[in-house]
């Protein structure tokens, strides 16, 4: 791996750590600075290389365990959090949970259903063939914040990215309570810090291939769990030593985002380098988002393409959010994506795919008013502004 | 005429009494051929002779022929959902899918289906005869005819006469040498803006073997916008009852109630169908649909209301991963539920308003 940010001595150091420490512990003067750059999977790049592009992505993701049939919490002594698992079913049901999804099944596929194989995204073929539909509209950047816990494949990334010529930026962090590993209560924001910046500073286990911001970082609180508020501190403190940004999903249920923030405040991390992800939740919300919005972070709208017939969708709902949002002085603030994360979101099962964005949501926002210079902010400068790492701090 | 049919309805398996309807779809498609109106780089062209223009292909890529004769599935999904040119998106041929299909909507309670696919679409009496049988639904079959670019060739130099002769002999002695007969008038296909000559021939004829026959009429659309008062006059003119009439393809006034209510006034049923419909951008047919049903039914039009789905192309199927033929039950009426819509209208919309229509009355007079 070409590297002219991480000097030679660095290198070995890192290599060394990283056979030796069990914890993956870097020292915080081992941790290079990679200010003003963006970390790719294929390494460092230039934020004016980055065009336009996608914040909150999955080109490979498991998401089977919340989409469990017949799903059951049991509550464990010792354990913070409930196991969730199933209950006994009549075996012919897992026919049709472990069924591909294919023509015959489609529409229990779209309808969220029990069918396993919806909530998993493997195939690089299949990938690279959907994400070049974004290449074609224009796109060039695409942020996969497939984080720990949901099988997050490095290398199948840097493959797409080579074939496709997009660059991708990997996440890293903890995704929500369910995803967290079996000895969660056990590990300490130090242990879990660690993880974060070895990911960054070293790679994903011994890929090699770093990951450039952290998140997914899943909060859906409504209480924040103490899990939870461990693997947010974790983060603030990593963003600190390393210059990541931070990019949540949710950060909470409604006004919890602000309690979120106020942990990340007080684990000094910058909360402008901070992206509250599905704020097309709180779309409908305008004193809450102005709030958050007041507080420096990025607000969101990652839902788009998704399309509903008996409610108002959420990329309706972020259509009419926007404008105003805008209107209200916070062009420099605001981000969109897809979060494709299921087989039926691709355009290959019939979704809306990668593309929606250049291809539909910017051309509508058009013709309502938003102008051109408006749509290149949210797509390529903001991106250009959060993505490039601060320079990391040893405290 | 073969057989009085007066006060029964007619089902492709033959004639049944109206008590044994139960919940009724009055609009959808099993069998199907919708591929004329959907060519890639279509176009239409006048033709000296002909009134209506002939639709058909310009030149285009080679390539792009993999795609359009390609059939529906995983891989090219995206293309239908888009209504692009996949041609397979736009035929329903597939017996033993439509048995399963239906069998959806049997399952949660359903007992009759109007296949309003006609003349010009590929109709086919044999194979819904067989889905009949198969089943235990019943199934009523259209007659009349479609959307302009469905006439026939000849339709310039076919008489009113003539076509309400055709629609006759499908109600009363069955479609070509089936000797299975149509139960309703339908869908006869009205684009307008503006009406054509031969529109209105089929519009007049259609009319007349209503009140021959004693049949109700089904309208594709009944004309742009405010035509659809035009073709009610002339339905009028041949001696038709307007209560005998169904206004489909309404979605596009849901939400004009006044307009709505202009046509209720004269008698007709105004009918939303509503499958494959959701948006992303925008809101949906479904929902506007949804509140105009509620606020008809306060203002007391229940008995002229009408739900169905238009099942009609491949991906509406649950196996393409549509909603298939049950939406109804499924999601629309339970959404009509929580909106306030009692048990006693659903009952009015799904199993009264379609056993009043589809039942014969009195026929009077000749061509």
């Amino acid at each position: 791996m070409s590297n002219i940010y991480f000097g030679e001595q660095n290198n070995k150091s890192l290599a060394d750590l990283r056979k030796s420490d069990r914890s993956r512990w870097v020292a915080p003067g081992a941790i290079p600075n990679m200010a003003g750059h963006v970390l790719t999977v294929r390494g460092p790049l230039s934020p004016d290389q980055l065009g336009m592009t996608l914040m909150h992505e999955h080109l490979f993701v498991d998401l089977r365990k919340t989409h469990l049939p017949h799903a059951i919490n049991v509550e464990l002594e010792g354990r913070t959090e409930p196991i969730l698992t199933t209950e006994d079913f009549p075996a012919t049901q897992l026919a049709v949970y472990e069924a591909k999804v294919q023509l015959g099944n489609l529409h229990i596929a779209r309808d969220m259903g029990p069918i396993a194989d919806n909530y998993v995204l493997a195939d690089e073929d299949v990938a690279a063939k959907e994400i070049l539909e974004f290449k074609n509209l224009g796109g060039s950047t695409v942020v996969e914040v497939t984080s720990i816990g949901l099988k997050r494949a490095p290398e199948s990334m840097r493959r797409v990215s080579e074939r496709t010529e997009l660059n991708i930026v990997m996440g890293t962090g903890y995704y929500h309570s369910v995803y967290h590993p079996e000895d969660m209560d056990d590990r300490t924001v130090e242990e879990l810090t660690n993880e974060i910046v070895a990911d960054i500073v070293t790679g994903v286990g011994d890929t090699g291939i770093r990951s450039g911001i952290i998140g997914e970082v899943g909060v859906n609180g409504d209480p924040l769990g103490p899990n939870e508020t461990k693997s947010i501190k974790a983060a603030a403190r990593a963003s600190r030593l390393t210059g990541a940004a931070i990019s949540f999903h949710r950060g909470g249920a409604g006004r919890e985002r602000l309690e979120t923030l106020n942990i990340l405040g007080e684990e000094g991390a910058n909360l402008d380098r901070v992206v509250l992800g599905h704020s097309d939740e709180i779309a409908e919300d305008p004193d809450l988002m102005l709030e958050l919005l007041e507080r420096g972070v990025y607000l969101q709208f990652d839902l788009l393409g998704r399309a509903t017939a008996l409610t108002e969708s959420p990329t309706s709902l972020a259509a009419k959010a926007i404008p105003e949002l805008l209107g209200a002085g916070f062009e420099n603030r605001l981000l969109l994506s897809h979060d494709v994360c299921l087989k039926v979101h691709l355009q290959h099962y019939g979704g809306a795919g990668y593309s929606f964005i250049p291809g539909k949501f910017l051309p509508h926002l058009r013709e309502n008013g938003v102008t051109r210079l408006q749509t290149e902010k949210m797509m390529v400068e903001n991106p250009a502004r959060i993505l490039p790492f601060d320079p990391p701090s040893q405290k | 005429m073969t057989e009085n049919i007066t006060g029964k309805v007619m089902t492709v398996l033959g004639p049944i009494s109206p008590e044994d309807l139960g919940f009724t779809l009055m609009h959808e498609h099993l069998f199907i051929d919708l591929r004329r109106y959907h060519l890639p780089h279509g176009r239409d062209i006048a033709v000296p002779g002909r009134s209506q223009p002939i639709s058909t292909t310009k030149d285009f890529a080679a390539t792009e022929l993999a795609q359009w004769e390609s059939h529906v599935s995983i891989g090219n999904l995206n293309f239908p959902n888009e209504l692009a040119p996949v041609s397979d998106q736009w035929v329903l041929a597939d017996e033993q899918l439509a048995i399963q299909e239906t069998l959806e909507f049997k399952r949660r309670g359903g007992g009759t289906i109007v296949d309003v696919t006609n003349i010009g679409l590929k109709r086919d009496p044999a194979a819904l005869k067989r889905v009949s049988s198969a089943t235990g639904l019943h199934i009523v079959m259209g007659s009349g005819w479609y959307q302009k670019v469905f006439h026939p060739d000849d339709m310039d130099r076919r008489s009113e006469k003539d076509l309400t002769q055709e629609i006759i002999s499908d109600l009363t002695s069955g479609v070509g040498d089936t000797g299975i007969q149509s139960g309703i008038i339908g869908e006869v296909g009205v684009n307008g803006n503006p009406i054509t000559h031969n529109e209105e021939k089929s519009i007049r004829a259609s009319a007349r073997a209503s009140v021959i026959t004693g049949a109700a009429i089904t309208f594709h659309e009944a004309g742009f916008e405010k035509e659809k008062h035009d073709v009610l006059n002339w339905v009028e003119d041949e001696g038709a009852d307007l209560e005998r009439v169904v206004v489909g393809h309404c979605n596009k006034s849901a939400n004009n109630l006044p307009f709505l209510k202009e046509l209720l006034e004269r008698g007709v049923y105004v009918e939303f169908e509503l499958i494959g419909q959701s948006e992303a951008l925008g809101i949906s047919v479904q929902k506007k649909a949804a509140e105009a049903v509620v606020e008809l039914i306060k203002d007391g039009y229940c008995d002229k209301v009408l739900l169905a789905q238009d099942v009609c192309i491949k991906t509406h199927l649950k196996h393409y991963g549509g909603d298939g033929y049950s939406y109804m039950q499924e999601t629309f009426v339970p959404h009509l539920v929580t909106l306030g819509v009692t048990g006693e209208n659903i009952e009015t919309i799904f199993i009264q308003n379609p056993k009043t229509l589809l039942t014969f009355v009195q026929g009077f007079g000749s061509i």
